[in-house]
C-alpha cells in the first residue's frame, strides 16, 4: 500500500512538471491569445482554411494538442511525401520535440505561398531557439526581426498578439 | 525585562534593514532591456510639417533600486510558524540597460516615424512648430515577498522558504507643450498608470525569479512609455490636422 502511494506521488509530481507545452500550435479560431498564460508563451496560429484544406495538418494539430508525439511520428512516417503540408507538419513535430536545427531544415523545404507567413514566423522563432541553445541570445536583434515581420502584415491583429507574446518570451529568457 | 525588549526590538530593526539592503543589492545585479514591440499601423500621412522638439529631462528616476519594508507578519503557533515579509521595490536606473531619457526619445522618434503627420527636426524654427516634452514622474513599483513556514512534529520539524514577485506598476506623467512661433497651441498633461502581469514559470530558482522580477518592472516601464508616447502623437496629429484644415 505504501509503495503504491509513493509511486502515485512520484507520478503526480512528474506529470505536473511535464504538462506545459512551450509551443502551442492550434487553429487560429479556437483560441484567444488574451487567454494564454505562461504555459503557452509561443502560440502559432494556423489559419482555419489551411486546416480544412489539409487532413495531414489537421491531424497533426490534433495529435500535438493531445501531446501524442509518438503517434504523430508514426503517422508522419506513414504519410511521408514531399508536399508543403508534410514539411510543415514535420516542422511542428520537431518543434514540439525541441529539435530546432532539424525543424529549420524541414521548414526551409516549404515552397508554397500560402504558408509564407507561418514560414517567416517559425523561421524567426527557430533562429531564436538555436541562438538560445548556443547562448547567443540577442533580445534587440530578435525584437527587430519580429518588428519587421509584423510590419509586413499590418492588418493581421491576431499575428500581432502572437508576436507580442514571443517578444515577452524572449524578454524573460534573455 | 526592559533590556530584553530593547535587544529584541534592535534585533528586529537590524534584520528588517539588512533584509531591504540585501534585496536591493541582489536586484541591482540584474539588468533588463527597455524595449517594446511597435504594434501601431504605419501611416502614409502627409509629413510636410516640421516640428522641432526637445525633451526636458531632469533625472526622473532613482539612480539605484530602492527597497523598503512594507510590512511583516508572524504567526507563532505551537506546531506551525509562519513569517512573511513584504518589501516594496522602486525601479532604479542602475538596473536598466539604457538611460531612460534616451529610451523615451528613441521611442518617441520611432513612433513618430511610424504614425505621425509631421516630421521631427532638431533645428529650432522661430516661426515654425516647437514641441517641448517634460517627463515629470516616472515611477515603477512592485512588491517582493519572502515567506517561511515551519512545521513541528514532536522531535522533528520541516521548514520551507518561498519568494514571490508581484506585478509591477508604473506611473508616468508628462507635460507637453506645442508652440507655433510664440503662440502656445497645445498644452496637455498625460498621466499613464499601468500594471504589468507577472510572468509565472514553474520550478524557478531565486536567481531566475529575481531576474524575472526586474524584467517585469522594466517591461512595465517600457509598455507604459509606449502608451504615453502613442497618446502624445495621437494628440499632436489631431492638432496638426486641425491647423492644416484652418490654413
Amino acid at each position: 500500500m505504501q509503495k503504491v502511494l509513493i509511486i502515485t506521488f512520484v507520478l503526480v509530481i512528474w506529470f505536473s512538471s511535464c504538462t506545459s507545452p512551450k509551443y502551442l500550435i492550434k487553429p487560429a479560431s479556437t483560441i484567444s491569445p488574451d487567454a494564454l498564460d505562461h504555459t503557452t508563451l509561443i502560440y502559432t496560429p494556423v489559419a482555419d482554411s489551411l486546416l480544412k484544406a489539409s487532413e495531414l495538418l489537421n491531424s497533426t494539430c490534433i495529435l500535438l494538442d493531445q501531446k501524442k508525439y509518438g503517434k504523430l511520428n508514426n503517422y508522419l512516417e506513414q504519410v511521408k511525401n514531399e508536399t508543403p503540408d508534410y514539411f510543415l507538419a514535420k516542422t511542428f513535430y520537431y518543434i514540439s520535440k525541441k529539435e530546432y536545427p532539424e525543424a529549420v531544415q524541414v521548414l526551409n523545404k516549404i515552397d508554397d505561398q500560402q504558408y509564407q507567413l507561418l514560414k517567416e514566423l517559425l523561421s524567426i522563432d527557430l533562429d531564436y531557439e538555436i541562438a538560445r541553445l548556443a547562448e547567443g541570445k540577442n533580445y534587440k536583434k530578435f525584437l527587430q526581426q519580429y518588428q519587421a515581420f509584423i510590419d509586413k502584415y499590418p492588418d493581421h491583429d491576431q499575428l500581432k498578439k502572437a508576436v507580442a507574446m514571443r517578444v515577452r518570451y524572449i524578454r524573460y529568457n534573455y | 525585562m526592559k533590556k530584553t525588549i530593547f535587544y529584541l526590538l534592535s534585533l528586529f530593526l537590524f534584520i528588517s534593514c539588512s533584509e531591504s539592503k540585501m534585496l536591493s543589492k541582489s536586484l541591482s545585479k540584474y539588468h533588463a532591456p527597455l524595449n517594446y514591440l511597435h504594434d501601431s499601423k504605419l501611416t502614409d500621412c502627409d509629413r510636410n510639417t516640421q516640428i522641432s522638439w526637445n525633451i526636458a529631462g531632469p533625472q526622473v528616476m532613482d539612480t539605484s533600486m530602492v527597497v523598503n519594508k512594507i510590512n511583516q507578519k508572524i504567526l507563532p503557533f505551537l506546531f506551525y510558524n509562519y513569517t512573511e515579509v513584504n518589501l516594496g521595490v522602486n525601479l532604479g536606473q542602475n538596473t536598466l540597460e539604457q538611460d531612460y531619457e534616451t529610451f523615451f526619445k528613441e521611442a518617441f522618434q520611432a513612433e513618430s516615424t511610424r504614425t505621425s503627420c509631421y516630421t521631427l527636426s532638431t533645428e529650432p524654427e522661430h516661426k515654425g512648430y516647437h514641441l517641448e516634452i517634460q517627463v515629470d514622474t516616472c515611477q515603477t513599483k512592485s512588491t517582493y515577498q519572502r515567506n517561511s513556514t515551519t512545521l513541528f512534529f514532536l522531535l522533528a520539524y520541516s521548514m520551507s522558504f518561498q519568494e514571490i514577485g508581484f506585478p509591477a506598476e508604473t506611473i508616468l506623467t508628462a507635460n507637453v507643450k506645442l508652440h507655433r512661433g510664440q503662440d502656445l497651441i497645445l498644452e496637455k498633461s498625460y498621466s499613464v498608470r499601468r500594471s504589468q502581469p507577472f510572468i509565472k514559470k514553474q520550478n524557478v530558482n531565486v536567481n531566475d525569479l529575481r531576474n524575472d522580477f526586474v524584467n517585469n518592472m522594466t517591461e512595465s516601464l517600457s509598455i507604459t512609455t509606449k502608451d504615453c508616447v502613442e497618446q502624445i502623437i495621437h494628440d499632436l496629429n489631431a492638432v496638426i490636422s486641425k491647423e492644416r484644415a484652418e490654413n
